[in-house]
């Protein structure tokens, strides 16, 4: 050992502790996902798609399913998932928030149920620390996911969304915001709010199961000409897909419409040209030698960084101003 | 039982938990040395003892050995208790009641202002052995119930309590219960990766927490130090540099001193760090850093 002093600077574990610090701080009163017991939690009686069993009448099933054939499929259902708890245990925590001293479940009553049937006393959770905003939204949306649905009750829940918002304050449901809370695509959220927003004919076609596909409802409501509509649909009944209709109706439009009427343009009237983009800065070196400017002076060639693309852009900028301003000067002699 | 809505009572009783899941860094002299200056400051103080070893109780009490247990530790006979009253108690009472019935009966001590709720390690080690995460998650919560009582809210100003060095459910019951938490730590390598393990329960436990209500960090309090080591020189240098640490560090330290140890001793005369001369660099220190804590429970 030699006789320098020993030092001790550095700790491995010192950035893992700075990191926890910051994680306790930053998420104190977050979330947390402990194991709660089963009896402190209570289903909760607004969910809109509630099986309508709870702890209270699960020991009872058949006084709740009665002769509701689909409520007897649900009770199946949880005989299967509560066969799956007993032997794997949940293997998702379901979502709860605080309602007073007790737990109310937000997402999960099936697993809740289930874990009641096999006898569990406790079940792993999300705790959230308040209902969640647009709770009722959120439970629309998890039952979108289920694959037992058909179109009408899809967008029975889409409208149940809708309805939420205008309840909850000014939103106004958008495609953008039903593509933001569902993660469902933008063509998909626009089907939907062509629907709801379209024609009763449309509507009634879907709930008596006419049609059940969102893509041909949303079509089919986007046609605001009833004549276009009615033959579209017609098409429809008749096995055509939306692609041939879509021609068909299109080369019927091309034949009725006036050619001499100005194609309608989209967007804001256009007030500037872009100059357009370019890495070569030396492009901009030949544009600017080439022209000559009165208030501006192009630095020498030696004291211009001209790989530099920073400078080279303020350079530009300050030409182009001057370009202008000489332009204009002239403009008014 | 309304475990999670009593906490605004909270607002009221202070209870601070010092906890490091590696053991002999000063749990316990930081718990008795702030249940003496807190007395000493007109708070009326519960310490309570949840490490089997009951070296917390100890220091007030005059504990019995059960000889044919390892972990044989029992409270004394309770002054109120009277054999011919009481029949179905058997005159002790412990911080393991609190678990096992929910109920417990401090002991006054030759503090004034100063009760103890005292361990009995059989009972404790139980409890600290429990497996079963329906009983685990009972064990965590019970001693919060019992804190949120508004008869134990009455009498005290402040709780203080001792753990065990682990990360044991008693310990969690511990960080559940307290508003605040102390985690005494020496510039070792061991004890760091024992911080570490306590923060990251320190970290469950404040997720948990209500908004408002989360579990407060008094701070690391660097104990037995002694400057000129240059292993703790180096890593109280690196916790003092690092932003993400420093904040939580307490800016004083506890030296390494043999004056704390002595007063532990049933023969030492004064029998309080705080009764040593005023100049006494061990009484000194221990008054900065409890007047610091003190300031930090209290703002």
């Amino acid at each position: 050992m030699s006789g320098k002093q020993k030092r001790f600077l550095g700790m491995p574990l010192s950035a893992e502790i700075a990191k926890t610090i910051r994680e306790g701080q930053e998420d104190g009163g977050e979330i947390n996902v402990e194991s709660i017991p089963l009896g402190r939690i209570d289903v909760d009686e607004e969910n809109p798609r509630r099986t309508g069993f709870s702890a209270n009448n699960i020991g009872d099933p058949n006084a709740v399913i009665g002769d509701n054939a689909n409520l007897g499929l649900i009770w199946e259902g949880l005989q299967n998932l509560a066969a799956s708890i007993k032997s794997v245990g949940v293997q998702q925590p379901i979502k709860v928030y605080r309602h007073g001293d007790r737990f109310r479940i937000a997402f999960g009553e099936r697993r809740f149920l289930a874990s009641l049937i096999a006898g569990k006393t406790m079940i792993p959770a999300w705790i959230l620390q308040e209902k969640p905003r647009y709770l009722r939204n959120i439970q629309y949306i998890e039952n979108m996911q289920r694959e037992d649905l058909t179109a009408w009750e899809r967008i029975l829940n889409i409208q149940g969304i809708i309805n939420e918002f205008k309840l909850s304050g000014t939103e106004e449901m958008t495609v953008t915001l039903l593509t933001d809370i569902s993660g469902m695509s933008k063509s998909r959220a626009s089907h939907y709010l062509s629907i709801i927003n379209g024609p009763d004919e449309v509507k009634e076609l879907i709930r008596t199961g006419t049609i059940n596909n969102i893509e041909k409802g949303g079509y089919l409501s986007r046609l605001k000409n009833e004549t276009m509509r009615s033959k579209a649909i017609q098409m429809l009944k008749e096995g055509k897909d939306i692609k041939f209709i879509d021609k068909a109706l299109q080369e019927k439009k091309v034949q009725n419409s006036d050619h001499t009427s100005n194609p309608t343009k989209l967007g804001r009237p256009r007030t500037r040209i872009n100059l357009g983009h370019t890495a070569n800065s030396n492009l901009l070196r030949i544009i600017m030698t080439s022209i000559s400017v009165n208030d501006f002076i192009l630095p020498s060639n030696d004291s211009l960084e001209w790989n530099d693309l920073e400078v080279v852009a303020e350079l530009w900028k300050n030409f182009i101003v001057a370009l202008e301003r000489e332009i204009k000067q002239k403009r008014n002699l | 039982m309304a475990l999670y809505t009593n906490f605004q009572l909270n607002n009221v009783m202070k209870i601070l938990a010092t906890v490091q899941n590696k053991g002999g860094v000063g749990k316990t002299t930081i718990c008795r040395l702030l249940c003496e200056y807190l007395c000493r400051k007109n708070k009326r103080v519960l310490g309570i003892d949840l490490d089997s070893q009951c070296n917390f109780s100890r220091r007030f009490l005059t504990m019995e050995i059960d000889n044919t247990d390892l972990d044989g530790v029992l409270p004394p006979i309770h002054p109120d208790f009277d054999e011919k009253e009481d029949s179905d108690w058997d005159g002790r009472s412990s911080s393991a009641d609190i678990f096992y019935s929910g109920q417990a009966m401090p002991y006054p001590t030759r503090i004034k202002g100063l009760e103890i709720m005292p361990g009995n390690g059989t009972l404790l080690r139980a409890v600290e052995l429990v497996r079963a995460d329906d009983v685990k998650e009972k064990v965590h919560d019970r001693l919060h119930a019992f804190l949120c009582n508004e008869d134990v809210q009455s009498l005290y100003d402040v709780v203080i309590i001792d753990t065990s060095p682990s990360k044991g459910p008693l310990t969690i019951s511990a960080m559940r219960a307290a508003t605040h938490i102390i985690i005494p730590t020496t510039m070792e390598p061991q004890t760091i990766e024992g911080l570490h393990g306590m923060l990251q329960l320190w970290r469950r436990e404040t997720k948990r927490r209500r908004r408002g209500e989360e579990l407060k960090i008094i701070g690391i309090l660097p104990n037995m130090f002694r400057k000129g080591v240059a292993l703790h020189d180096g890593l109280y240098h690196t916790l003092a540099n690092d932003p993400g640490i420093v904040d939580l560090l307490m800016p004083n330290k506890l030296g390494l001193r043999i004056a704390f140890a002595e007063s532990d001793h049933p023969m030492s005369e004064p029998k309080s760090v705080f009764d040593l001369a005023e100049k006494d660099p061990a009484r000194i220190e221990a008054e900065i850093v409890c007047e610091h804590i003190l300031e930090k429970i209290f703002s």
